[in-house]
């Protein structure tokens, strides 16, 4: 039953958000774990996460180098032909060099819908980025102040921030799930995925569903289990193949995943304040520095599905997690632990994918038994 | 008009600047043995403030283009790739990660007897968000202190709040490198090296300059060969004097009317960084009468005035003022501004595989000038250091073809 509404939900993301915009919703498109999607809510649209595709490109191709990556090529393809004019605006980052041309661009060649740029510091320590984070995240709120026509009100702000800290806490029991697991781990991804795509009011109702039922759906006990790691994880037949080469995803520190999700707001205090708060000291993605509170949550998620492997899926021209790969694969080789790494452009090359992981899995096994 | 000979340097202090190399590597390394400190750094860091403080800063990005050029990269960038470094990273750092990763920074073969240890790492994002990611691999393995001055995009002038976030951060650094490398930081000292900045940058934007005159003094293999100083020794008194003789020259050159190609026919722009493997891309297009004669990476990427009755305010904008570092509105106003100055007939974008920032935009631009200037564009799929991106044939076909179309044009 709530497998079928993440069926349909997730067959067709961009179609999920048009239904919002026909119910009414400004629906705002955003691309980047550090857009502090409670102000949008608290301004009474609905964050909805630009997921790109996988389609063949066509437009954005006069503008962008195939380099600047698939996800910023669909997401400006998909704004050129047309398929985000439901959208109410959108919110860009500097996330990469990619994303943070695309601001340009999407000024330049899309000029009747609203875009808004969440420009934070890469670098997350000393006392001027701290300070320069802050006034980047007020900026912002600026901006959406002006594009609402209404200033933000801290009592809708509050209530926005207890809403997304449900909804963090739901999907962390999710993730625990996921580790014991009581949920499937393709199941656990339809969960989280479904969640960029809803109000999380909406999200939150389901998710309550989801967690009551759990327990029910157990991974096979021979499933050998993995860490899964990577920016972004969209291909929804990849945990199925990792299944069949007999092996599960008990944990992961996903960019839309665990990282997204991971930290909460404090609920006392200047709401403003702990919002910013709370993506300053959120788990850090491979775009920030310093990398060792990312590598701690790495470690821990691993720890908790008790991973006797990881797998890097990487999208292909996503420097960041190309240079922190080596590194975390020497620091897990250390400890004993086996990994990999796959390229992906979304899509996973199913067939290489497979004869890869299934290596893999046979090789983990070995060392296991 | 005369003209000069066709194979030499066009501007004969030019041949000065390979000595300048090698005594910059030299003296690197000599300062390492004096026990006086290193700091790796990259390009549009605060260089200033480490030759003012006496921190010897050791390009590597400069030390893989040197490699390119002497066609070594290949062999490091597969060390790094065959270590899990993806083939798609920027080709500087590979080499980088290469020479660490295997045979090490102090390989005999190596030019200049390898790179001196770093003391200390420091970068920042003001060109590229990647610097940082190849200063953190490079940290993992050295294990000493890193510091990152962080910067978002620019539309110019420069904003209160981005100079603000700029200089809050150099306060930062300078206890930082007082305490972990064991030198002070005294304002008059860093007074002069702006100076000496200022007047070194100076120098070469007149030299640039004088590029906009018909005939060209001096065309873009050559000038790639000079910017050396720029890139490294801004603060110290080097530059200086090497600067000024190239525009001494240069400019008597433009008053004799003579030019760096024979029978100068057609002039280009260039943008995005050469490729370090194949200068001769340049010089077999200049042996056909045509000249490149801008290139934004020689502008726009190292040396900027200041107005020193403000310096740190001027410190600031300089190093945030950077090609790399720009919206792309801020590119193409740029351009359309510069093109017509220096009368250019076309332009060449060097879609550069590894330097994806400077990449971006490219197309927009290419649009822009056409528009607007009626100026066409060619793009070269390629890298400034990884040869195997480089496909000879078929560039060579597209800019032959490129030439026959300005030809048409021009008749
Ligand atoms: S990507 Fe470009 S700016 Fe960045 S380190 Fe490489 S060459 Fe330098």
């Amino acid at each position: 039953m709530i497998q079928a509404e993440l069926n349909e939900i997730l067959s067709d993301p961009l179609e999920s958000t048009r239904q919002l915009s026909r119910e009414g919703r400004r629906v705002i498109g955003y691309c980047d774990n550090y857009v502090p999607e409670e102000f949008i809510h608290a301004m009474g649209m609905v964050p909805v996460r630009l997921m790109g595709s996988a389609e063949h490109i066509t437009l954005a191709d006069s503008h962008l180098p195939i380099f600047a990556g698939q996800l910023s090529r669909s997401i400006f393809d998909q704004g050129l032909r047309g398929k985000l004019g439901h959208l109410a605006g959108v919110v860009l980052s500097n996330s990469s060099d990619a994303i943070r041309t695309l601001f340009d661009l999407w000024e330049r060649h899309i000029p009747g819908q609203w875009v808004g740029l969440v420009d934070v510091p890469a670098v997350l320590q000393g006392e001027t980025n701290r300070r320069v984070f802050g006034s980047a995240m007020l900026r912002f709120i600026e901006q959406l102040e002006k594009f609402g026509g209404h200033s933000l009100d801290p009592a809708e702000l509050r209530r926005s921030i207890a809403v997304y800290n449900e909804n963090r806490r739901l999907l962390k029991k999710a993730a625990s799930l996921l580790g014991s697991r009581k949920l499937n781990a393709d199941t656990y991804l339809d969960a989280v995925l479904s969640g960029f795509l809803m109000p999380k009011e909406r999200h939150n109702g389901l998710l309550l569903q989801l967690l009551e039922n759990a327990g029910t759906g157990q991974a096979g006990p021979d499933l050998l289990p993995l860490h899964i790691s990577g920016p972004l994880l969209v291909d929804r037949s990849f945990l199925p193949l990792l299944e069949q080469c007999g092996a599960t995803m008990t944990s992961e520190d996903l960019g839309t995943g665990s990282r997204y999700f991971w930290d909460e707001v404090s609920e006392t205090g200047d709401p403003v304040a702990q919002v910013i708060d709370r993506y300053w000291n959120k788990v850090p993605e491979s775009y920030k520095t310093p990398m060792e509170p990312r590598w701690l949550h790495f470690s821990a998620r691993l720890g908790t599905g008790n991973a006797k492997g990881a797998i890097f899926v990487v999208e292909r021209y996503s420097d960041e997690d190309q240079y922190d790969y080596p590194i975390f694969r020497d620091r897990l080789q250390q400890r004993g632990i086996p990994s990999l790494q796959l390229d992906a452009e979304f899509v996973l090359e199913s067939e290489q994918a497979r004869t890869r992981v299934q290596t893999f899995v046979e090789i983990v096994k070995g060392r296991v038994s | 008009m005369s003209t000069q000979t066709k194979k030499g340097r066009a501007l004969n202090s030019s041949y000065q600047a390979g000595n300048i190399l090698k005594e910059y590597w030299e003296d690197a390394a000599r300062h390492q043995a004096e026990g006086r400190p290193i700091a790796w750094v990259s390009g549009n860091v605060p260089i200033e403030l480490f030759w003012s403080m006496g921190v010897f800063p050791v390009y590597p990005e400069n030390y893989s283009a040197i490699i390119a050029s002497i066609q070594r990269a290949q062999e490091f960038c597969e060390e790094a790739e065959q270590r899990g470094f993806s083939n798609d990273l920027c080709s500087y750092s590979r080499v980088n990660l290469g020479i660490i990763l295997g045979k090490g920074i102090k390989d005999p073969g190596l030019p200049f007897g390898g790179i001196p240890r770093p003391d200390m790492l420091i970068t920042t994002r003001i060109p590229c968000l990647i610097q940082v990611k190849w200063w953190e691999a490079v940290r993992e393995f050295f294990k000493v202190p890193l510091f990152v001055v962080d910067a978002t995009m620019i539309d110019l002038p420069v904003k209160e709040h981005q100079r603000q976030h700029y200089l809050g951060q150099i306060r930062e650094l300078i206890p930082i490198m007082e305490s972990k490398l064991g030198v002070r930081f005294q304002e008059d000292k860093f007074l002069e090296a702006l100076k000496l900045s200022d007047e070194a940058a100076g120098l070469w934007l007149d030299l640039l300059d004088t590029r906009a005159a018909v005939p060209s003094p001096v065309g873009s293999r050559e000038m790639c060969g000079n910017v050396f100083p720029l890139v490294a020794m801004l603060g110290s008194s080097r530059p200086i004097a090497f600067f000024k003789q190239l525009l001494e020259e240069a400019r008597e050159c433009v008053k004799a009317g003579k030019g760096a190609v024979e029978n100068e026919k057609i002039r280009l722009g260039w943008d995005n960084i050469p490729m370090w493997y194949n200068l001769k891309f340049f010089s077999d297009v200049e042996d056909q009468n045509i000249i490149f004669t801008y290139e934004t990476y020689l502008k726009y990427v190292w040396g900027g005035r200041m107005d020193l009755s403000d310096p740190w305010t001027a410190f600031a904008n300089k190093h945030l003022d950077v090609w790399l570092n720009y919206s792309i509105d801020q590119r193409v106003r740029t351009l359309l501004s510069d093109i017509p100055k220096f009368k250019l007939d076309g332009f060449v974008f060097h879609e550069n595989h590894s330097c994806k920032r400077f990449a971006m935009g490219q197309k927009d631009a290419a649009v822009a000038i056409q528009e607007k200037l009626g100026v066409p564009s060619l793009f070269i799929h390629s890298d400034m250091a990884d040869p195997r991106a480089f496909s000879e044939g078929q560039s060579r076909v597209k800019m032959e073809a490129f030439i026959e179309l300005l030809q048409a044009k021009k008749k």
